[in-house]
């Protein structure tokens, strides 16, 4: 491409709204294609949401490319649902590779952004079968942190994950777990403490009713950080223009 | 290795002095001290799985979600340009502690980290092999555990007050039965 294309290019990708611009990207992305089934490849395993296929350009026999079927670029944008089914099946596929091709380990990479090796604009997970000096290495250097610096780390981080969405979504959960639904038996041996269960449960639930009524502001926070954060991910244009081979 | 030796372990129990950056029940991310980068973190079980197919699928969910909320407070908190997940799974993929990890890595253009490989030319006849092999054996994906096993249900047979032996009839009503 010449310059004056791609600068018409860029400008053309600048302009477009979110949802024109996931439109362009599943045009170019190769992944799509073969979801779509335009293009080959030796698919492995698929269900509705995803689909695992074998790496044109493996680290080791039986590396596996794992992908939604849907587009997204990178992880951070994937539905909550979404990441917890892929992960269930790239479990499953590390299994089956450590059976079937007599892998004595598996790796299990995602790339996020060009400068942590991703290659495609389609978010995916590698799962690659190892075997002791199989010729693969992964280096990750070792490097002494400062107590200083770590404490700094810390504090940043933790302030990120502690938002109270994501806190009141982890303990939300939990009673689908703890409820005794699977033991009909409990509430004739205890019947009284599995209602107390029940109600407490509602008074909960009313309480964080009301406190959601008093704060809308703080409810609705944690929505708009996350539609800042899909957009950020949508509008990093150098990304897109480093796949489609400009420079 | 034993669950009381883990390391892992100690520091979830609290024996360690760590860096945690979130907790709940089931997973513990912590910083690396000795990370490759700094902000390099481990997410972890809280209970002591040595590999990854030992952990249950409700939890290893549970844990990459985790990774994912991780990987994107890197991105926002330390201006990374990008992040890396990373699971060892067994001494041949390079697990040095025998307690499942996932590493969540923050990078950085031209940061010493390599995570790339040499793509490996295979025959026509290998790729097919392992192929067939692999589908063969993801005919059996499917069924997925999403929640913890409620307790199994169980009978509760209203006890019969039997006097003697079980299965021998009472020797009184075989008395009454005789005809003298």
């Amino acid at each position: 491409m010449t310059p004056e294309q791609v600068e018409e290019l860029k400008e053309k990708i600048k302009k477009m709204s979110p949802e024109e611009l996931k439109e362009f990207q599943k045009k170019q992305c190769i992944f799509c294609h073969i979801v779509a089934g335009k293009v080959q490849a030796k698919k492995v395993y698929e269900d509705g949401k995803c689909l695992a296929i074998l790496d044109i350009n493996p680290a080791n026999p039986g590396h596996i490319l794992l992908l939604p079927k849907e587009h997204y670029s990178v992880m951070p944008q994937l539905p909550e649902e979404e990441i917890e089914h892929i992960f269930m099946v790239a479990k499953s596929l590390s299994n089956v590779a450590l059976r079937t091709l007599e892998a004595t380990g598996t790796n299990i990479i995602v790339a996020n952004g060009p400068a942590a090796g991703q290659k495609a604009q389609h978010f995916m997970v590698h799962v690659i079968p190892r075997r002791e000096n199989d010729g693969v290495e992964f280096t990750l250097p070792q490097k002494t942190i400062s107590e200083k610096e770590l404490n700094a780390i810390q504090e940043k981080i933790s302030g990120r994950l502690s938002k109270p969405g994501l806190k009141r979504e982890a303990v939300a959960k939990q009673p689908q777990i703890i409820l005794p639904k699977a033991r009909p038996d409990i509430e004739k041996i205890i019947p009284k403490a599995g209602k107390k269960v029940v109600e407490a449960e509602f008074e909960e639930k009313k309480a964080e009713a009301a406190k959601a009524k008093k704060k809308p502001k703080a409810e609705k926070k944690p929505e708009t950080e996350k539609n800042a954060l899909k957009k950020e991910g949508n509008a990093n244009l150098d990304d897109i223009a480093r796949v489609l081979g400009v420079k | 290795m034993a669950e009381e030796d883990c390391v892992i372990c100690s520091i979830i129990k609290g024996k360690f002095p760590s860096k945690k950056v979130y907790e709940d029940d089931d997973v513990l991310a912590v910083l690396d001290v000795n990370g490759a980068l700094p902000g390099h973190c481990f997410v972890l079980p809280k209970e002591h799985y040595p590999i990854f197919e030992q952990v249950p699928d409700f939890i290893a969910s549970k844990l990459f979600s985790v990774a994912n909320k991780v990987s994107s407070a890197i991105f926002d908190a330390l201006n990374a340009q990008g992040t890396n997940i990373f699971v060892t799974n067994g001494v041949a993929a390079g697990q040095t502690v025998a307690h499942f990890t996932i590493n969540v890595i923050p990078r950085k253009e031209n940061d010493g980290i390599n995570l790339q490989w040499q793509p490996k030319q295979l025959s026509e006849e290998e790729i097919s092999t392992v192929e067939l092999k692999l589908k063969e054996g993801t005919k059996n994906i499917g069924y997925f555990e999403k929640s913890k096993p409620g307790a199994i249900k169980r009978e509760i047979r209203p006890k019969t007050e039997t006097i003697g032996g079980e299965g021998e009839e009472n020797y009184m009503i075989r008395s009454l039965r005789r005809i003298p």
